[in-house]
């Protein structure tokens, strides 16, 4: 059990880092090399915003204790939404590199799920 | 709880309706679903990736079973239908009537939808204990 804990910790940071990070830099950071990521997988800035106002409402649903549908409900945006990221370089042919991290966030993201899962198995 | 399981069919299959509607309009590359990318600023594939999962949602929410499964397609189809209706109201862009329609009703459907599938699923739940 304390295994899956830290298990669990490590994913959980690691995602929110990450999603918290992402939505900064939507509002805050504006950089050439991130203006090109842009305009290669031709997302609309104001898709953008959006989905970092999603980001931050699921890092504060997941850090919150207790409400075992909404966190669902976080998990399940959160894998959407990486995996969606995927999807995009993806389909707009990037090469590996590019995707590898937000394949790599797509299995932390699963990771925390089930061990948040084995720690907690709250009743939907 | 013969009036709830009514009501859950006729919301879950107006909210695959509404679903497969974009999906089908996606996939037969219609010319104004394409100029609708276009406008909206949204890359093609962004329409195809959704249509799959529209699919995909519409599957799980028809085999019967699986309820973590269901809940994942709930909270999708939520963002989904949130999603286009905050790019609606975002958008510098005026967009008529006819097009906000399907959403406002897709997602009060699915609200009715979700509300009576946890009705449902509590009462078969505590059947079976």
């Amino acid at each position: 059990m304390k295994a899956i804990k830290i298990i669990y910790w490590i994913s959980t940071i690691l995602v929110l880092a990450m999603m918290l990070y992402s939505a900064y830099g939507t509002f805050f950071i504006h950089s050439p090399e991130g203006d090109k990521v842009m305009a290669q997988i031709q997302i609309p800035m104001y898709l953008m915003k959006m989905l970092a106002v999603g980001k931050v409402l699921g890092a504060i649903a997941m850090v919150i204790p207790g409400y075992p549908r909404i966190k669902e409900w976080a998990y399940a945006g959160y894998f959407f939404d990486l995996a969606g990221a995927t999807f995009c370089f993806i389909a707009t042919g990037s090469p590996v590199g590019e995707w590898a991290m937000m394949a790599f966030f797509v299995v932390l993201v699963l990771v925390s799920y089930f061990t948040y899962h084995k720690l907690k198995a709250p009743k939907l | 709880m013969k009036a709830t399981k009514i009501i859950y069919w006729v919301s879950t299959i107006l909210v695959i309706v509404v679903m497969l509607f974009t999906a089908v309009q996606t996939f037969a590359h219609l010319d104004h679903m394409e100029a609708f990318a276009k406008q909206i600023q949204f890359p093609g594939y962004m329409f195809v990736m959704l249509s799959i999962a529209k699919v995909l949602g519409v599957i799980a929410l028809l085999i019967p079973g699986y309820p973590g499964v269901k809940e994942w397609v709930y909270a999708g189809f939520t963002f989904d239908l949130v999603g286009a209706i905050v790019l609606f109201a975002g958008s510098a862009l005026s967009f008529p009537v006819a097009l906000w329609t399907p959403m406002l009703v897709g997602l009060l459907m699915l609200i009715i939808s979700y509300i009576t599938y946890h009705k449902i699923l509590k009462a078969t739940q505590t059947q079976k204990q």
